[in-house]
């Protein structure tokens, strides 16, 4: 039995407007266990960004975190004071962003930057921090690693930028890394790169991934379980190898069919109709009701509830646990 | 033989980088001798990575910029030196498709005035004529008359974009220019986009150029496949053949780079070492030589030039 | 089927708000600016209906620098008019000459500013260079050398003040069309053939109408204390006429008996800059789509 190393219980995370406030996330329970990458999956609009801003409590200044509990080693780090949470990012969990040229600071060369998690978290002096940011730097796959030290960000290029930002991250030995569509923002030689790289680092130093993104593709070559989310809601969770043979919630179906494939020589691709609801107009019953081909009446007056299948698998679909019961 | 609608002959553009006092000029090599046909109804794609000067390939074509050295020709017309006035007419026969339908659609307007302005510039047509058209446009791209009122910001991505098709197809075009036109799209609206492309293809016989970083999109929409890289186009040939026998070794490895949405199907995948070289300061010999795995001392020495391997397939590389 | 059609058309149905509503109601959260905006109308209002209780030129010699009382609510001048009823006609003589004056400085500076930053190259040079050399000059030096050139009177401070804003309308123009000049919709415009008069009107200039309103609104404060200032030092309307500058400048001679001579006019010029001022402050913060 593996460790859970985070885990999130029933995590609703609600936005504030003008006239009422918005539900973004709502119940949503996952666990990520010591090397394991659990991929995160949803278009834009499921919820799964803002899900990993809730864990690390970085929710813009209308967002709350309305319910449930974010368990980080066992401690439920939603009831610690912003003092203690700021030790716990980047030394306990640390994330790396999208867009990696504008998550570091321009005006400061990359090394200090580098030095700055050490120092403040691991009580590096000022020699050692310097030591062991440029031996990050190395292990980043870097090949003159006190050059990039002297440099600032714009003098780096988009693969090497999130190289560092990786660096950056692992820097102080956190336990879990939350990788936000990581290499969304990079062209795809070099994607394949900077994949290796985390995959790499994961084995290295037994670290467990929450890897969110919207590329099924990046799913299959990299995770091990996989969450699939629609309009702030787990449709299914399954591991990967069975998610992607017999995917059961129609929602997955289609999201796996609609990905273009090289080599399938179809003239037609396949899709889902309609698009995402807005956060402000939700549907009554299931989310995906609207969209759905196979959507019975109960679909558009009920939601349905996450129903575990084995243990491994959730589903969340009015057919599929009709089914199951038939089955039983 | 086919038609040919646009031929590129030996392109070149650059860019000014920077200028700084008493310093040499420094220039970005945004296309280096770019030379192909696009015939009469096919959907030709340029593939490539970031920097690889597709977009500005695309620009070249309806003079969104001027270009360097060499020639453009539409539909047997040499339009390399035509002032904007005379291109003019040549501009209502080609339309683009912009990659960002956020930025693409002017935020004041309301949608029915930009489905329609195409027609204000190259028709006589009246305004209840033009509106009538724009109608009629979005119901083929599958929008309806309730949306004609209304302003770009209260419309989805996939919608946004298929607004920006039916502007594009106004004033019955021969060829459209798509930049990266489903890339800011969620996947199963992507899938929708490029259906529609397709659908619409073959209703108006149609002529693209489709321009994308993703081969994998590509295969769905394209009849032939250029991939260009720093500038320079490296393969160009039928998109069967492309994803069969891909003879540059830039494009097996950006083949075997994309990550396949099948557990499955692990494969060994070519890892390229380093970064894209900064298109300011061109390697000297082969563009790729850099990250090339067969790289030979020639490489270092003569750019290779596109020649043709099989019957249609051209390949700029010397090992081949 | 029928829940399903049923959603379905419910979803459609959904009507957006127009933009001006949003903005608008964005605004009237801002609470010190909605105060200033109703506080600008009513000034505008004085000075349509005039409500002066006495003719502005009507004297009374028997009852001259009396204080504030109920019949002279903001006391009598030197002459015993009502200075209540000045400053309200001064109301109308300030707003004018603010709002004429900044309005030809706004519209010609705005040509200018979408020239240069459209065009730019040599138009560009000579547009902005010449802005740059109004702009050394110190504001108010450079309206009295205007009104010392072509002569003191109403209308020349009109001119001096549409000259004095011309550069700073044409500096703000010139970058937000240098700026919106690169956005995609215009790319794509260009691209389907329009021609560069509409290019510039229909699509460049409404992009930076939010930020000519803000520094509209900011100039017609300054133009008020500029043609005060004018008044004040003799450049501009003639001592009878019951311009607020005027007045100070009348008053300033009975300052240690008549103090509300120079309270009053003082006051209503202040609040009314102030009003000018806080109301620009907070269109930009409405308008600016960079604070959302």
């Amino acid at each position: 039995m593996s460790i859970k190393l985070l885990e999130v219980k029933n995590l609703t995370t609600e936005f504030k407007t003008d006239k009422k406030s918005l539900t973004a996330v709502k119940n949503v329970s996952f666990y990520v266990n010591q090397g394991e990458v659990v991929g995160l999956v949803g278009e834009s609009g499921s919820g799964k960004s803002v899900t990993s801003l809730s864990v690390l409590r970085l929710l813009p200044e209308n967002g709350y975190i309305s319910e449930g509990e974010v368990l980080l080693s066992q401690n439920n780090i939603l009831n610690l004071d912003q003092k203690s949470i700021r030790n716990i990012r980047g030394s306990e969990i640390a994330m790396i962003f999208q867009d990696p040229m504008s998550s570091l600071n321009p005006v400061i060369k990359v090394g200090e930057q580098l030095m700055e998690c050490t120092m403040l978290h691991l009580k590096h002096t000022k020699k050692e921090a310097k030591a062991h940011a440029i031996e990050m730097i190395k292990q980043v796959g870097i090949s003159a690693p006190e050059d990039v030290f002297n440099r600032y960000p714009h003098q780096l290029s988009g693969g090497m930028s999130q190289r560092i930002m990786i660096a950056m991250a692992l820097s102080c030995n956190p336990k879990v890394l939350i990788a936000d569509e990581p290499t969304t923002a990079l062209d795809v030689t070099i994607q394949a790169q900077v994949l290796d790289l985390i995959t790499e680092m994961k084995e290295q130093s037994n670290i467990g991934v929450l890897l969110i993104t919207h590329d099924l593709g990046v799913v299959a070559e990299m995770c091990d379980r996989v969450i699939v989310m629609y309009c702030g809601r787990i449709v299914e969770s399954a591991e990967v190898s069975c998610l992607f043979e017999n995917p059961l919630h129609p929602y997955t179906q289609g999201l796996i069919a609609s990905v273009p494939k090289i080599g399938s020589g179809s003239d037609i691709l396949p899709y889902i109709k309609g698009r995402v609801p807005d956060l402000s107009q939700m549907p009554i019953g299931c989310k995906f009701a609207p969209r759905c081909d196979g959507a019975i009446e109960k679909c558009f007056i009920e939601e349905p509830l996450l129903i575990q299948l084995d243990n491994q698998r959730q589903c969340r679909c009015h057919l599929v646990s009709e089914r199951g019961e038939r089955n039983a | 033989m086919r038609e040919t609608l646009v031929e590129l002959k030996n392109v070149r553009k650059q860019f000014l980088a920077s200028k700084k006092f008493m310093e040499e000029k420094k220039y970005v090599k945004a296309i280096n001798g770019v030379s192909f046909e696009i015939y009469k109804g096919e959907t030709l794609a340029i593939v490539g990575e970031s920097g690889c000067g597709k977009s500005t390939t695309g620009r070249a074509i309806n003079k969104l910029i001027d270009i360097d050295e060499g020639e453009v020709w539409f539909d047997h017309e040499n339009i390399t030196n035509y002032s904007s006035h005379m291109m003019k007419p040549v501009r209502s026969k080609m339309q683009m498709v912009f990659q960002d339908p956020y930025g693409s659609l002017n935020p004041r307007m309301k949608i029915r005035d930009i489905v329609s302005e195409p027609l204000l510039v190259h028709t006589n047509l009246s305004k209840k004529e033009r509106y009538q058209k724009a109608k009629e446009l979005l119901e083929i791209v599958g929008l309806n008359e309730g949306h004609l009122r209304r302003y770009a910001h209260e419309f989805s991505g996939g919608q946004r974009q298929r607004i920006g098709i039916a502007r594009a197809l106004t004033v019955n075009p021969k060829l459209i220019i798509a930049d990266e036109p489903v890339s800011a799209l969620d996947v199963s609206i992507q899938a929708q986009v490029i259906n529609l492309f397709k659908e619409l293809q073959r209703e108006f016989h149609l002529t693209y150029l489709f321009i994308s970083h993703d081969l994998s999109v590509v295969e769905h929409i394209s009849d032939r496949i250029g991939v260009m890289y720093l500038g320079h186009l490296v393969e160009i040939t039928a998109k069967e053949q492309l994803y069969k026998n891909p003879l540059h070794p830039y494009t097996q490895a950006l083949l075997s780079a994309i990550p396949i949405a099948d557990p499955a199907k692990k494969k060994k995948r070519i890892i390229l070492k380093g970064d894209i070289p900064n298109p300011i300061d061109l390697p000297v010999g082969c563009p790729f030589n850099t990250r090339c795995m067969h790289v030979q001392d020639k490489c270092y020495k003569i750019v290779p030039q596109l020649q043709e391997a099989a019957s249609g397939h051209k390949v700029a590389c010397h090992l081949i | 089927m029928k829940v399903n059609t049923e959603i379905k058309k419910k979803q459609e149905d959904y009507k957006f708000e127009s933009p001006m509503i949003e903005l608008s109601r964005k605004f009237l959260k801002k609470k010190v600016a909605t105060v200033s905006f109703f506080f600008i109308l009513f000034l505008i209002i004085l000075a349509i209906f005039q409500p002066t209780p006495y003719d502005i030129s009507q004297t009374d010699y028997s009852n001259t620098l009396s204080k504030p009382s109920a019949e002279h609510w903001f006391g009598t001048d030197e002459y015993g008019r009502d200075i209540f009823s000045r400053i309200v006609y001064g109301t109308k003589l300030s707003l004018t000459v603010a709002i004429v004056g900044v309005t030809v400085g706004a519209v010609i500076g705005s040509i200018l500013g979408l020239i240069a930053g459209y065009y730019r190259g040599i138009p560009e040079m000579i547009i902005m260079r010449t802005c740059d050399v109004l702009l050394a000059f110190p504001g108010l030096l450079l309206a009295i050398g205007i009104v010392a050139i072509i002569g003191p009177g109403l209308i020349n401070v009109v001119i001096a003040i549409a000259i004095y804003g011309i550069p700073n309308f044409t500096r703000i123009i010139r970058s937000s069309t240098l700026a919106i000049k690169e956005l995609l919709y215009v790319e794509a415009s260009q691209s389907i053939g329009v021609s560069d008069l509409r290019l510039l009107f229909k699509h460049i200039f409404p992009g930076t109408v939010p930020a000519l309103i803000v520094s509209y609104t900011m100039r017609l404060g300054t133009a008020i204390i500029t043609a005060a200032s004018l008044s004040f030092l003799g450049f501009g309307a003639s001592p009878s006429n019951p311009d607020w500058g005027a007045m100070l400048s009348s008053g300033r001679n009975y300052i240690g008996i008549a103090p509300h001579m120079l309270f009053y006019p003082g006051l209503a010029i202040f609040l009314t800059v102030l009003g000018f001022n806080l109301l620009g402050d907070g269109l930009r913060d409405t308008l600016d789509p960079k604070l959302d």
